[in-house]
């Protein structure tokens, strides 16, 4: 049986050609990223003493849950957890030191999608500033991260 | 209709096929944005200054390392940091008599933060690369390759 193709047959071959040429070219861009080894700072605030002797270096630690990626702790250091409040009888600041609080500075290396606009992991992007979830069997904890070291 | 055919000239069954493959180039097109940069009005480079109050030692380090900027959601670059002016963050409190006055806030700070854009203008409003107004009292967020913050623009000024 020999059919002809018609016009509507055409645009339809026609659509689909542009339709995966454009697609290759959006795919081809993202494609231009390339995964390396990012290591950042995390400050996770105001945590109970067992929390901070909980996080130790070396320990493979869940960074985002959607996608399941993890990193290594790289180093760990805890320090005194300060307040700051205000004297109104002495009119200004004054910085105290909370008992039995901690915070958790956790040194943290990951592969991360590099982009031009920065890092991107999982569902989120590695930027001073933004939350993170460093989670492990034992412990979870959320914090911001403070630092990029590259 | 005659032999089937929508003015005797298509197949009902191609013609909702053609309506289909239309709708979803349109539907691609509406997500992706194939439009032009510069559809809102005149090309324009402006300079603005984002107040970003009441931050750590970790955001001022991470403004100051400057940069190119990103729009927060789309990634597209909408300018670039060419200034960081820092001071003491200044915190507003009720004293022992009852007066409300500022007091310079430990380990906090402020800083000012300029970023030049070319952008474009439309009927006397700002717009960057993202097509999102930009505007004295207007939130503005400041992502760079380093950083995640915002502020509040606190002046504009247009350079070409």
């Amino acid at each position: 049986m020999k059919k002809k193709l018609t016009i509507v047959d055409i645009i339809i071959i026609a659509v689909i050609l542009i339709v995966g040429v454009v697609g290759f070219s959006m795919l081809s861009k993202s494609a231009g990223s390339s995964t390396k080894a990012v290591t950042f700072k995390v400050l996770v605030t105001d945590q109970l003493p067992e929390v901070a002797n909980a996080v130790v270096a070396s320990d493979n630690v869940l960074l985002d849950t959607s996608s399941n990626k993890y990193g290594k702790v790289t180093d760990v250091e805890v320090r005194p957890c300060e307040e700051t409040y205000f004297d109104a009888k002495n009119e200004r600041f004054i910085k105290r030191t909370i008992n039995d609080r901690n915070d958790i500075y956790i040194t943290i290396e990951a592969d991360a999608i590099e982009h031009e606009w920065g890092y991107e992991l999982g569902d989120h992007n590695i930027r001073i500033g933004e939350k993170q979830v460093v989670s492990a069997p034992t412990y979870g904890v959320e914090g911001y991260i403070v630092d990029i070291l590259e | 209709m005659k032999n089937g055919k929508v003015f005797g000239i298509i197949n009902i069954i191609d013609l909702l096929v053609v309506v289909v493959v239309l709708g979803i180039i349109a539907g691609i097109i509406a997500r992706f944005g194939l439009t032009s940069n510069n559809t809102l009005g005149n090309a324009c480079t402006f300079e603005y200054v984002v107040k970003v109050d009441n931050v750590r030692e970790y955001t001022i380090q991470g403004l100051e390392r400057k940069g190119s900027v990103f729009a927060k959601k789309t990634n597209t670059e909408i300018g670039e940091i060419i200034d960081v002016k820092v001071e003491p963050c200044k915190d507003d409190e009720i004293t022992f008599d009852g007066n409300r006055e500022f007091f310079d806030r430990p380990d906090r700070y402020t800083a000012y933060v300029t970023i030049r854009s070319n952008g474009t203008e439309h009927q006397g409003a700002y717009f960057n690369a993202d097509k999102e107004e930009t505007g004295v009292g207007r939130d503005s967020n400041i992502c760079t390759r380093y950083i995640s913050t915002n502020g509040i623009t606190v002046s504009l000024n247009v350079i070409e």
